[in-house]
């Protein structure tokens, strides 16, 4: 909606004008930042450790290496991770259980950050069907497909969907890339989602995950998507992603269960 | 309390005045001799007794002497000032006409138009601007714009480029009660912002009260923008209209019957979409509309000579549609029916019956599904409003009001397959009602004072439910209401006070104190202002928002009057303000009170005003130096931060130049700080993806925004009836490129690295408009 008013205004006839200008930035204490799941399927699960660099400094991640990580869960099990590579902690002995609470905790440069998230049902999909998109009209090309995945909200509210989509067995689109939903507006009904992906090719297999994920999941993903598209006049001012870490630390950490659907385009 | 006393001891101090010897009154009308126009607000003194009244928004006045020979001084803005001769032995009816000055401007020496108002009104932080005042000023593409214009005025900023909303003295924008005739205006934009709703032709004058605000005016915290429509033409029929580059303007009006009643039909339309379907190529184009139009009426006549009615109305709306897959349409209604009596020749009265409606349709098709929403807000009052002028020394109102507000957050009604399920947010009801009274008391030639106090009642009452939330927003319990049955109830007491003391012939100061009350509000966490922003009443969960203002000002006139200037500082504390949640979700949520944080703000500045209104040459100087923070438990831990608002630095120049008959030139400069933004300080990934890390909330400034405006109008001469002008206009002079929003985004050239872009609205823009009359 917010993309149509824009248009709206781009519609009006009024001209506008960019340039690149120069802003001064503070530069700030870099933060930790935690991006890791347990889920309902075999392990290891991993948990990623970054620091935040300077605004305008050159991309890339900035890995935290020699942190303590460990998770334990209400079921009174302890897992100490184990650093793979620089920033990559991987679970040994966790095993994701429905409707269980996971504890994380993380102890690095002198300071201690923790996060909990409790396992929700899984809900699965009824359905997967594709259609053939028919290329625009002046694009070359193979035509491409497009993907509906439906399944059914269950009859009370609480629920909260993200998707990943895996193309020939890699991943395509993870959560982030596609729409997380809160049942509050749709509670008990039948749902259709479309994915779209100009990679979609015929023969190719594509497999769905239906992911559901706790309140706190679903508030971080959802803020992290107005983060990333933030700074228009028709959005709101722009926030840091809601967390679930204590401490200062940014991210998420989530306990999420998923069910998966596999079809092969014609 | 210490109000009620207030006016008791005025009553008391009154009290010898009216037991004292023969009285008499002397009441009538005032007018302008071309139209019939009544003038409001012009000044009716005694230069014997050097007391006096101002006509009210009727032009009616009404003061109480003692019997003797006096001469009676009338005077407004841009008209020549009257002088009768007055032999009180016995009542007496004025009804005076005054005429325009412009017309003589040349070569005659004009005296007695020197108006020490400034001085000598016991008003304060007000602002009352004729039309033919606004319409020298220059705008954007030339269409004449009030909203536009009051940001000119000291205490006063622009909500930004191509925005009509306005902060004044750190208020939001929804905390300034707008009335065109009396009904609310919920949105007095066009175009999301780039025009307002007021049709320069429809309009006669608006006031502006920044502070000490009148105790008849209330419901909001910040402001009150009056704006009066043109009654028409009582002595002939006239047509004039506009042909500009955004938009045409037509206007009829003429006498019903003569000197006693007229009419005025004025209409604006815009044109944008007819170029696009002219030009554009596309089909999608073609069938694609985008257009907005203004509709005002009126009319009025005089049943007897005590009694008159009134009826006004104003229809606009906005149509955007992209050829059938998106539409979305937004408009006002209005309308107003008044009855002035008057009872005696010291007791005016007007009752009003107001209808005020703000709705939005939005229509999404997309493939086999199609669905639309509507949302918006209707309010049905009711006012009692009594002018008695009691004696020469006070002059009291007092009246009753009553609003029964109906929200409507949204519907979502649905064809075909579709993600969404038909939603109905349901209804939600709220009364607000007011009694007032206030007297405006000369106690001494030197002092005078104000005295009002408000006392409003706000039920929200049901049909509803009632939802109840712990402290992280979660529903923890819901309550059903049937229906009337009063929800919750709000009461507040609003004292308003100011009061003037002349030092000298040429100098006064004047202090005032007013408290405000807001129970309706308006949900908006975008930068720019969208018609989708949400009207919402104060509730179990959102608090009345409350305003204490205090405001004191010296003010003194030099040259014989020719500069007014004034400086006035002002210190406002605001309770139950409402910042949102992160990610807030505001559209079409029926648990949107969950989203928003509640905390307390702040505002506190000085406001310079030089002004030279008479001769050739005329204008004015605002500079406003100020501070608006908040403070929120959840949003920079609780630290104060600078407000949307938040502009320490403001300037606005205007310049006119009547050089001859012919040609007159204006001039505009602003200047002022940055907005306050927030900034990415930092980054990080997830899921692959670079995402910003942002500051404290409001933390950085965007570039400071000013700007030069430049106009000319040629009048033909005056051939029979006919009158003809160019308006010949220069926007952004000095193609000052400023900032409207500031967004980072990858260097195309070396994608590793971020870079800052600023996006400009306008450029240079000329524009030229044909304005006749006959």
């Amino acid at each position: 909606m917010r993309k149509l008013i824009l248009l709206f205004v781009l519609l009006c006839g009024m001209y506008s004008c960019t340039q690149v200008i120069t802003i001064d930035l503070n530069s700030t204490a870099p933060k930790l930042v935690v991006e890791g799941t347990v889920t309902n399927h075999p392990g290891p699960d991993t948990i990623s450790l970054s620091m935040t660099t300077n605004y305008f400094a050159p991309v890339g991640v900035n890995p935290l290496a020699g942190a303590a990580v460990y998770i334990s869960d209400n079921a009174g099990n302890f897992d100490t991770l184990r650093q793979i590579s620089p920033g990559k902690y991987l679970t040994h002995t966790t095993v994701g259980v429905i409707g269980r609470t996971y504890y994380l905790t993380v102890a690095a440069n002198g300071q201690k950050y923790t996060a909990f998230s409790t396992m929700p049902d899984t809900v699965g999909i009824d359905s997967m069907s594709s259609a053939e998109r028919v290329p625009r009209f002046g694009s070359s090309g193979l035509p491409s497909f497009s993907i509906t995945c439906s399944f059914t909200d269950p009859a009370f509210a609480g629920h909260y969907y993200g998707f990943r989509l895996y193309h020939n067995g890699i991943l395509l689109d993870n959560i982030i890339d596609n729409r997380v939903i809160d049942d509050k507006l749709i509670v008990g009904t039948a749902q259709h989602v479309k994915f779209r992906n100009s990679a979609l090719l015929v023969g190719d297999s594509v497999r769905v995950d239906l992911v559901c994920m706790d309140k706190a999941g679903y508030d971080f993903f959802n803020t992290l998507k107005e983060t990333l598209t933030s700074g228009s006049p028709f959005s709101a001012p722009p926030a840091n992603p809601i967390t679930n870490l204590s401490n200062g630390a940014i991210g998420y950490f989530g306990a999420q269960s998923y069910k998966s659907k596999t079809i092969q385009l014609q | 309390m210490k109000c009620t006393r207030l006016l008791l001891l005025a009553c008391i101090i009154a009290f010898p005045a009216l037991v004292s010897a023969q009285q008499y009154t002397i009441s009538g009308t005032v007018k302008d001799s071309a139209n019939g126009e009544s003038v409001l607000g012009s000044s009716v003194f005694i230069p014997e007794l050097k007391t006096g009244v101002n006509t009210n928004s009727y032009g009616f006045f009404s003061i109480t002497l003692p019997a003797g020979k006096y001469t009676v001084e009338v005077s407004y803005i841009g008209r020549k000032t009257k002088k009768i001769a007055v032999d009180l032995q016995k009542n007496v009816k004025l009804n005076i006409e005054l005429s325009d000055l412009s017309n003589e401007l040349e070569g005659v020496e004009i005296t007695g138009q020197h108006t020490d108002k400034n001085v000598t009104s016991t008003t304060m932080s007000s602002d009352h601007l004729d039309m033919a005042e606004i319409k020298a000023i220059p705008v954007l593409f030339g269409e004449t714009d009030i909203l536009k214009t009051i940001t000119l005025l000291p205490g006063v900023m622009s909500a930004g480029e191509g925005n009509t909303g306005f902060y004044v003295r750190g208020g939001g924008a929804d905390q300034n009660l707008v009335l065109l005739d009396e009904a609310t205006v919920y949105n007095a934009s066009h175009l999301l912002g780039f025009f307002s709703v007021f049709n320069g032709d429809a309009v006669k004058d608006m006031t502006l009260f920044k502070g000490g605000i009148p105790a008849e005016y209330g419901g909001r915290l910040a402001s009150v923008l009056d704006v009066h429509m043109n009654d028409g033409n009582e002595k002939q029929y006239t047509v004039k209209g506009g042909i500009g580059i955004i938009a045409s303007r037509l206007t009829i009006e003429g006498p019903i019957k003569k000197d006693r009643g007229s009419f005025i039909i004025s209409g604006r339309r815009t044109y944008a979409d007819v170029f696009l379907h002219l030009f554009g190529d596309s089909p999608a184009l073609r069938a694609s509309s985008l257009y907005f139009y203004d509709l005002n009426l009126k009319a009025n006549y005089r049943i007897t000579d005590r009694d008159r009615i009134f009826l006004s109305g104003y229809f606009g709306r906005d149509v955007f549609d992209a050829a059938g897959n998106f539409g979305i349409d937004y408009g006002n209604a209005t309308g107003t029916l008044r009855w002035n009596h008057i009872f005696t020749d010291k007791l005016f009265l007007n009752t009003s019956a107001i209808v005020s409606d703000y709705h939005y349709n939005i229509n999404i098709t997309s493939g086999s599904s199609n669905f639309g929403i509507t949302s918006g807000i209707r309010d049905y009052q009711f006012k009692l409003a009594f002018d008695y002028f009691l004696n020469s020394k006070n002059k009291v109102k007092f009246g009753v009001e009553t609003t029964n507000h109906i929200f409507t957050p949204g519907t979502i009604s649905t064809n075909g397959t579709s993600l969404i399920t038909d939603l109905n947010i349901a209804q939600e009801h709220a009364i607000e009602s007011a009694a007032y009274i206030s007297d405006e008391v000369t106690l001494t030639s030197k002092l005078s004072f104000v005295a009002g106090l408000r006392y409003v009642v706000y039920d929200e009452i049901g049909p509803g439910t009632v939802f109840h939330y712990d402290t992280t927003g979660a529903i923890t319990d819901t309550s059903k209401y049937s229906k009337n049955q009063i929800i919750q109830q709000y009461t507040s007491l609003e004292p308003r006070l100011s009061a003037r003391y002349i030092l000298n012939k040429n100098s006064s100061v004047k202090a005032s104190y007013c408290r405000t009350s807001q129970f309706i509000q308006l949900l908006s966490n975008t930068t720019a202002s969208a018609p989708t922003d949400l009207w919402v009443p104060s509730s179990q969960v959102i608090k009345p928002q409350l305003c204490d203002q205090y405001a004191l000002g010296y003010f003194r006139n030099f040259h014989d009057n020719m500069f007014e200037t004034s400086v006035e500082v002002y210190y406002k504390a605001m309770q139950n303000q409402i910042d949102y949640k992160p990610g807030a979700d505001l559209v079409l949520n029926p648990v949107v009170e969950s989203q928003l944080y509640f905390g307390t703000g702040r505002s506190y500045g000085i406001e310079f005003m030089v002004k030279k209104s008479i001769g050739k040459f005329t204008g004015w100087v605002a500079y406003t130096l100020s501070r608006t923070e908040r403070q929120f438990q959840y949003i920079n831990n609780d630290s104060w931060y600078p407000a949307k608002q938040d502009r320490p630095n403001d300037i606005s120049t205007v310049l006119m130049y009547n050089a001859n008959k012919k040609w007159s030139f204006g001039a505009v400069w602003i200047y002022a700080t940055g907005n306050a933004v927030t900034f990415p300080v930092a980054q990080y990934e997830y899921e692959g993806h670079v995402v910003a890390y942002y500051s404290d909330r409001n933390a950085y400034r965007m570039p400071a925004y000013h700007r030069l405006d430049l106009s000319a109008t040629l009048k033909r001469p005056k051939r029979k009836h006919f009158e003809g002008e160019w308006e010949f206009s220069i926007y952004n002079a000095y193609d000052r490129h400023n900032a409207y929003s500031i967004e980072f985004q990858q260097d195309p050239n070396n994608p590793a690295q971020t870079q800052a872009v600023m996006t400009w609205l306008f450029g240079i823009i000329p524009s030229v408009t044909y304005n006749f009359k006959f």
